[in-house]
């Protein structure tokens, strides 16, 4: 009989700047090693630098190297969903994980 | 020639003083606001270069003064306070004195620009200027904030930059993405980040920046603005910045970019290749790719740049096109002539009915339909949003209340909200005397306002929004309310009512209206003499519209003033009584009902009649217009939704929808209430058209059986 995969939902809090980006890292290593499928929670994200959304990059291709599954879940503040927007990450704005999942540049295409 | 530029000029600075007094009121409140600072200091730095191009010399160097003194406090080398608001705001008012003087020498206006020049010099004065703290003009030329980047598209040119951030750039504590964000404010701007160097999270260091950028931006900006957002960072990072075209240039082509002409420019392939991989006959990006000749990013990166730059060349033609000044005089023209051939239809498809031509009725409709889109569109050219007028009040409400020491504030609400143009130019006056009422009548002093366990700060809420045909224009403000004990004195001292005479509170009210009344203890400046109300009501009145006042003692009064759309064409109910015609506006027509002459029925003297199950007053226009004849055995009555409640109208035949060309009632006519002005049928027959409102409100106060030209003779 297969396996049912285990999950675990990372779901860091506050204005993640470049300081949270080491720490969910680590998070993120852990919970790959414990788990088959780690999602990540934007809900609690009140906004997002660039050294943390690196962070999610490598996550999702990590990922895809390990045969493991790597997904965004929860709602994305109006503030991260802008600030990726003008960056060029996304075409649209996002309100949920899910969206942000299919519209970030070169993200999905990696793995999945 | 000279002087049609020069019309130009006052038509604009008009535009743009209008526009700097709402940001002056606004930067009072928040003051620190730089796009608000920006605007300020754009908005006069525009009209001072306009002026000297135009010969407005002495508003240029006026111009001059306030600008120099924006652009220091904008830069923050000067506050913004309170008194310099005032002061902005009085030497904004100077300038449109200067501009109505055609900027000629005249000893008080030139007076007036010494005592302003003198008090700005002093306020720059309390800091002194750095070297550099001039207006610069190349700073001022530049565009700041998204909406000015975006809203010079004339001068823009399109850039193509990279950005690739230093490795450490995240220990610095940098916050690339607002870096990004800083550059989009210059203009129109498409990103398109790199992350194929971003590794596994194995292998990825968290501290080490591993993204960079493509973008391109159409800007106003020059290459040293947008050069300027990374100048933190420059020193660690890679930054190029090309010019690709001027957006004007860009609209002249016939077709966008190619793909493979944005990957020659970059550097990326050659010309050759690019042949080659096109002789394939399939998409440039994907042979590109699989031959490993450029990266997919390179290829989605130019994708992006293409999208972007067929945008830019989209806007251009867009704006090159988006409006026209047009003197509204000729826009009243267009109005008169589209109401001749709405007259002209109706003649036409009569004309049509009577012959029988089925050839002839087929164009009739045809025209009929156009003749309804063109009136529509033509109306909708003179609809502006009532916003456009706001700012004028807020003024009013700053100015009063300092003058009176009070503390009050004008909330404004549906500033979107349409009405024709003509209408609103005449509502100005009346709401202007409203808001002073409501100030100096209503609002009460902080001290007051604190005893009585209310916020210090009054508040006149003034709202539009749109109703059927009309739209509702409110003034209510959370002051004392209408002290109706006063009123009933003063109007018995006024000799505008008997003693003895016993009034429900809604007569009192209304006692605000009669000519000649006024409450104040003393007369003020602002308001007492006792011409306000009374001149309101008869300036709603010559709109066709209706003043409606309810008000509760301590808790406020709120004025409603209840405006038709437009005043050139209306849709109406044409019907008939006797052989006169009559037009009811179709926006307030509920329905339509048979009845016998033998099913009315009279109660307390009035004539009741059951509709969808509600008694309803109706009033026959025979009896009321003493028109002559009998009815007829059977009869229509128009139920129509009138101010407060519904009411019928008997009519002998209800004809069929018109669309009524509005003209006014020659003066025989004019003082008959219950009629609003006349309109000319296809046969050239006169029909009047009835004021609702004021039709049923003469019924409900005369229902013993007064006629419409007994009240004519009365008001005469």
């Amino acid at each position: 009989m297969k396996k049912k995969p285990t999950q675990k939902v990372v779901s860091p809090a506050g204005p993640l700047g470049i300081e949270a980006a080491a720490p969910l890292r680590r998070e993120l290593l852990a919970a790959f090693e414990e788990a088959d499928e780690v999602l990540f929670d934007f809900s609690r994200a009140e906004d997002v630098d660039l050294a943390v959304l690196q962070v999610l990059y490598a996550a999702k291709r990590s990922a895809a190297h390990r045969g493991a599954f790597f997904a965004l879940i929860g709602s994305v503040a109006e503030k991260v969903s802008r600030r990726l927007q003008v960056a060029g990450f996304t075409r649209s704005a996002c309100s949920t994980g899910e969206e942000l999942e299919t519209s970030l540049v070169d993200f999905g295409s990696v793995s999945r | 020639m000279i002087d049609g530029f020069k019309e130009t000029f006052r038509e604009e600075a008009e535009e743009l003083l209008t526009g700097l007094e709402g940001i002056l009121l606004e930067l009072e409140t928040k003051p620190g606001d730089q796009e608000l600072l920006n605007a300020a200091f754009r908005a006069v730095h525009t009209v001072k270069g306009s002026a000297g191009m135009f010969g407005f010399e002495a508003i240029g160097r006026f111009a001059h003064d306030l600008e120099n003194i924006m652009d220091r406090i904008r830069s923050g080398s000067l506050p913004m306070t309170k008194g310099f608001a005032d002061l902005a705001l009085a030497s904004r008012d100077h300038i449109r004195t200067m501009l109505a003087a055609d900027d000629a020498p005249e000893p008080d206006v030139d007076a007036r620009t010494a005592e302003l020049v003198e008090a700005l010099r002093a306020y720059a004065a309390q800091v002194p200027a750095p070297p550099e703290a001039e207006a610069d003009p190349e700073k001022a030329e530049r565009p700041e904030g998204k909406d000015a980047g975006k809203g010079s598209s004339a001068e823009e040119t399109v850039w193509r930059l990279s950005f690739k951030p230093g490795e450490g750039v995240f220990r610095s504590g940098t916050k690339v993405l607002r870096l990004l964000e800083e550059l989009s404010t210059l203009g129109d701007c498409a990103c398109f980040p790199h992350t194929e160097n971003i590794p596994e999270l194995e292998k990825l260091d968290p501290e080490t920046c591993r993204t960079s950028w493509d973008a391109i931006i159409a800007s106003g900006s020059g290459p040293e603005a947008i050069k300027d957002v990374f100048i933190f960072v420059e020193s660690e990072s890679e930054l190029s910045l090309d010019k690709i075209e001027e957006a004007a240039i860009l609209q002249e082509r016939e077709e966008p970019k190619k793909l493979g002409e944005i990957l020659i420019e970059r550097g990326i392939i050659t010309k050759a290749a690019i042949d080659e991989a096109l002789s394939s006959q399939r998409r440039l990006g994907e042979v590109l790719v699989e031959k490993k000749l450029v990266s997919k990013e390179q290829v989605e990166s130019a994708l992006v740049e293409q999208e972007h730059l067929k945008r830019v060349q989209e806007r251009q033609v867009d704006t090159g096109a988006a409006s026209i000044r047009v003197a509204s005089d000729k826009l009243d023209q267009l109005v008169d002539l589209v109401g001749e051939l709405v007259t002209l239809q109706a003649r036409l498809s009569q004309t049509a009915l009577g012959i029988q031509d089925s050839g002839l009725t087929g164009i009739s409709e045809m025209f009929d339909r156009l003749i309804a889109q063109l009136r529509d569109n033509t109306m909708s050219i003179r609809m502006l949003p009532i916003g456009s007028t706001f700012n004028k009040f807020r003024r009013v409400v700053r100015d009063l209340s300092l003058e009176l020491g009070k503390d009050a504030e004008l909330a404004t609400e549906g500033a979107d909200t349409e009405l024709d143009k003509t209408v609103i130019e005449k509502l100005g006056d009346p709401l202007v005397h409203i808001i002073r009422n409501s100030l100096d009548h209503g609002i009460e002093r902080p001290a007051d306002r604190i005893s009585a366990g209310k916020p210090r700060s009054g508040t006149i809420r003034l709202s539009a929004m749109h109703s059927g045909a009309y739209v509702l224009i409110q003034v209510a403000d959370d002051g004392g309310g209408l002290d109706r004990a006063a009123i009933k004195s003063k109007a018995l001292e006024r000799g505008i009512i008997s003693p003895g005479a016993d009034l429900v509170d809604q007569e009192i009210d209304q006692l605000i209206f009669a000519p000649g009344f006024s409450t104040a203890r003393t007369v003020t400046k602002v308001s007492g003499r006792g011409v306000g109300m009374d001149v309101v009501k008869r300036e709603i009145d010559s709109l066709g519209g209706t003043v409606l006042l309810r008000s509760e003692r301590g808790a406020g009064t709120t004025i409603t003033l209840k405006i038709p759309l437009t005043l050139a064409i209306i849709e109406g109910l044409l019907v008939k009584v006797a052989d006169e015609f009559y037009v009811i506006p179709l926006s307030s027509v509920d329905g339509c009902i048979e009845i016998k002459s033998d099913e009315v029925v009279e109660r307390d003297g009035k004539r009741i009649i059951t509709y969808r199950g509600e008694l309803l007053p109706f009033v026959p226009l025979r009896t009321w217009f003493d028109s002559p004849g009998e009815a007829p055995e059977i009869s229509q009555i128009v139920i129509v939704n009138a101010l407060e409640s519904r009411i019928g109208f008997v009519v002998d035949q209800v004809i069929g929808d018109y669309q009524t060309v509005v003209k006014p009632l020659g003066r025989l006519y004019r003082n008959v209430r219950g009629l609003s002005g006349a309109t000319i049928l296809g046969d050239g027959t006169v029909a009047l058209i009835l004021d609702v409102n004021r039709l049923s409100q003469a019924v409900k106060r005369d229902t013993s059986g007064r006629t419409g030209r007994d009240e004519a003779l009365h008001d005469a």
